[in-house]
């Protein structure tokens, strides 16, 4: 197996989104199969070397950061195995990219549905952390869409679990009862649940994820975007809110954009319309004989909501798509840059909440970030149609730091109270854990620990993923 | 102040394919869209129709199918639209496009302004516009930049390779541009819900008192004797391995091609 130790070549398993720093290892295993993925593991556990699985590096919570011992990357696992268009399945290799699979199953006139931003991160990461993107909305997570995967444990076996046919031991489910959201936080756990969710949503800390079957869906029909301007932030929620309550199962996703967030575009974004205070950007499926019903549809519902169809952005060809989702994207891209500038730790939540109590959460949003006198920066943006948004927060001294941790606890709290999730689709990584414990209590965490040991008795998986197993509670 | 702007439907490079036996472009399937540079163009007028006041009108030469690419301009706001169809125009080169157009924009009448992207990412002539300005006799400023109007003049920058150059021009005038003179704007949703119930006008050979000598492929200069496909430059080659490997590996490939 190819192993390397060369301290630059380390220095590249260091890193993600996050900008958590201080992340060190002796060496980077780079097994080519299966084999290789047990021998890694077999050494390391025999050894009670810590092993940290880092994939796509593309993560924002630090979670394939290795804090010593060695890290294990999944970049030479990135074979597609098995592309079944007739059955719309696919096996993969753990080290595929999205943007891999979505060229390979394109051609097929195919999709796999869910869409996180970052195309570059692969498969195993996404299934390690249950993420999902903005089409959650209609396609749901990372989950709903794998059907069986195969996982090496630190003994050195190996897994095959497949939906539907191995029930998870009453032993290896926690006893707290899971947000009804969109949840990537901590481990899965509801009664009669299959083994194979465990496994998903795991981040490293379990096992090795080697093998992934993911189900695929027929391609979209034809789409149009668009992107709405109104004139308060309010007025965006409540329309969300309103296109919501219609159910129509063709709308793929809702994405908002606060007023803050089109400032800091405006300058990429010329066009963006003067006096607006909100965005909203809705993806419909159409076919020809519906496409102008839902033109005039869509245009009404704006209308009453004060949002000038005149000023509005529509995507209709390929190219313009193209376009609106470059918009989007824009968002994380400009904070990553900011927050590089300013050398900060990402500070941002991944909060979500049940429908009937989101515009409840909006509200503590907007009292809470901008009390008279505040200067802290602050950006609320993404999937409000799951009743998810991102606040990110740049503080830019270290008294406004305090308060920016202080607001983020407050907002954690709060979301628990309502019932939602303190991650949606980040997962925890080494920097949430403190909102997991406001989550599921000391207790749920010990359970979680307790499960950890069962698979992996000398805790050398993905250490300080979720919790942190060296405390004493 | 009364613009027309020309512009010209074409397959969406990133998609486009070549058959291999023919060697020519397989345009079924592929996504049709306004030619980009056009897009700088209908943006540059409808500035120009905000600041100026008066009516933007687009045209453009091409199989019926084309009046999408029209309708895509009706969306972004701009006031009329022609499109120039028949089969005599068929097998155009750039003189009888040119000729066409100008024949065409003579029948509108009463322009201040004419605008056209600088080429077309299909056939990257960029003579179309500079031929309309010869039919018509009137000035011709390529590659502009900036653009400013006043009363009957023009100030233009004009991007060149290594400097720009600012020019005045009497108006009417050809003024083709490039990309980086604006951002277009996107469509907006009232603009297309007006694009899909829009009846697109068309003129055809007659409509527009074109002598048919200079028509479609007969009235065309240019023939194309043959469309290939240059061979593909060869990529460059990643030598993996150990240090030591790689450096034995690089002196073989240096000896094998003789370069020392």
């Amino acid at each position: 197996m190819l192993l390397k130790t060369d301290p630059d070549i380390i220095k590249g398993y260091l890193e993600d989104s996050s900008n958590l720093g201080g992340g060190h290892a002796d060496g980077v295993y780079i097994p080519q199969n299966e084999k290789e993925i047990i021998e890694a593991l077999n050494e390391c556990n025999s050894k009670k070397i810590p092993l940290t699985v880092s994939a796509g590096e593309t993560g924002t919570t630090g979670g394939c950061i290795p804090f010593g011992g060695w890290a294990l990357t999944t970049q030479k696992l990135n074979k597609i195995i098995t592309l079944d268009t007739e059955r719309k399945f696919a096996v993969v290799e753990p080290g595929v990219t999205l943007e891999e699979i979505e060229a390979a199953v394109k051609k097929e006139n195919l999709l796999y549905p869910p869409d996180p931003t970052e195309k570059t991160a692969t498969i195993g990461g996404t299934v390690s952390t249950n993420a999902s993107g903005g089409r959650g909305y209609r396609f749901g997570s990372t989950r709903d869409w794998v059907r069986r995967i195969k996982v090496a444990l630190p003994s050195g076996e190996i897994l095959d679990l497949k939906r539907g046919e191995k029930k998870a031991p009453l032993s290896t489910i926690s006893t707290y009862t899971m947000p009804r959201v969109k949840n990537a936080a901590g481990y899965f756990a509801k009664p009669g649940m299959d083994l194979i969710d465990l496994f998903i949503g795991q981040e490293g800390t379990l096992g090795i994820i080697s093998e992934i079957e993911i189900s695929l869906s027929p391609a979209l029909a034809e789409t149009f975007d668009i992107v709405a301007f109104f004139p308060s932030e309010k007025i965006a929620v409540d329309f969300v809110l309103s296109a919501k309550a219609k159910k129509d199962p063709s709308i793929n996703f809702f994405e908002f954009f606060d007023e803050n967030t089109l400032q800091m575009l405006k300058k990429t974004y010329p066009h963006i319309p003067e006096g607006v205070k909100a965005a909203v950007y809705i993806e419909q499926e159409i076919t020809a004989q519906n496409e102008n019903t839902y033109l005039e549809d869509w245009a009404q519902l704006l209308e009453k909501y004060k949002a000038s169809i005149d000023s509005c952005w529509l995507g209709m060809d390929s190219a313009k798509k193209e376009e609106l989702k470059n918009f989007r994207h824009a968002i994380p891209e400009h904070i990553n840059e900011l927050f590089k500038t300013h050398k900060l730790v990402k500070l941002a939540t991944d909060i979500a909440v049940p429908t009937d109590k989101f515009k409840e959460m909006y509200d503590f949003y907007t009292s809470s970030l901008n009390p008279p006198g505040s200067s802290l920066f602050n950006i609320k943006f993404g999937h409000i149609g799951e009743n998810h948004l991102h606040v990110n927060l740049l503080p830019k001294s270290s008294e406004e730091k305090i308060a920016a941790k202080g607001l983020i606890l407050k907002f954690v709290k709060k979301a628990i109270s309502l019932g939602g999730t303190i991650s949606a689709e980040h997962g925890v990584g080494k920097i949430k854990h403190q909102y997991l414990k406001e989550m599921y209590g000391q207790a749920g965490i010990d359970d979680m620990i307790r499960i950890k040991k069962t698979f992996d008795p000398n805790l050398i998986l993905g250490r300080n993923n979720m919790f942190d197993v060296d405390r004493k509670s | 102040m009364n613009i027309i702007v020309c512009i010209k439907q074409v397959p969406e490079t990133t998609e486009v394919k070549i058959n291999p036996e023919t060697n020519t472009l397989i345009r079924e399937g592929v996504p049709a869209i306004v030619n980009p540079f056009d897009e700088n163009a209908v943006e540059t007028a409808l500035k120009l129709r905000e600041k100026h006041g008066g009516k933007v009108t687009v045209i453009t030469m091409g199989p019926p199918q084309a009046a999408e690419a029209l309708k895509t301009t009706i969306a972004m706001g701009v006031d009329d639209v022609i499109l120039v169809s028949d089969r005599a125009f068929a097998g155009s080169d750039t003189w009888a496009t040119s000729y066409t157009l100008a024949q065409t924009i003579k029948k509108i009448g009463a322009f201040n302004l004419i605008l056209c992207g600088k080429q077309a990412i299909d056939g990257d002539t960029a003579q179309v516009g500079p031929g309309i300005a010869e039919w018509l006799k009137i000035p011709q400023v390529t590659f502009a930049v900036k653009i400013e109007v006043e009363g009957n003049k023009a100030k233009v920058e004009r991007m060149l390779e290594e400097v720009n150059e600012v020019v005045e021009t009497p108006l009417p005038a050809v003024i083709t541009v490039v990309k980086q003179i604006n951002e277009p704007r996107m469509p907006s949703l009232r603009g297309m819900m007006k694009a899909k119930k829009a009846q697109i006008k068309t003129m055809k050979a007659e409509d527009i008192d074109a002598d048919p000598k200079n028509l479609g492929l007969d009235g065309s200069p240019t023939q194309v004797v043959k469309i290939f496909t240059p061979p593909p430059k060869g990529g460059g080659e990643i030598l993996a391995g150990e240090p030591a490997e790689i450096i034995d590996k690089l002196i073989a490939k240096i000896k094998e091609r003789k370069i020392i």
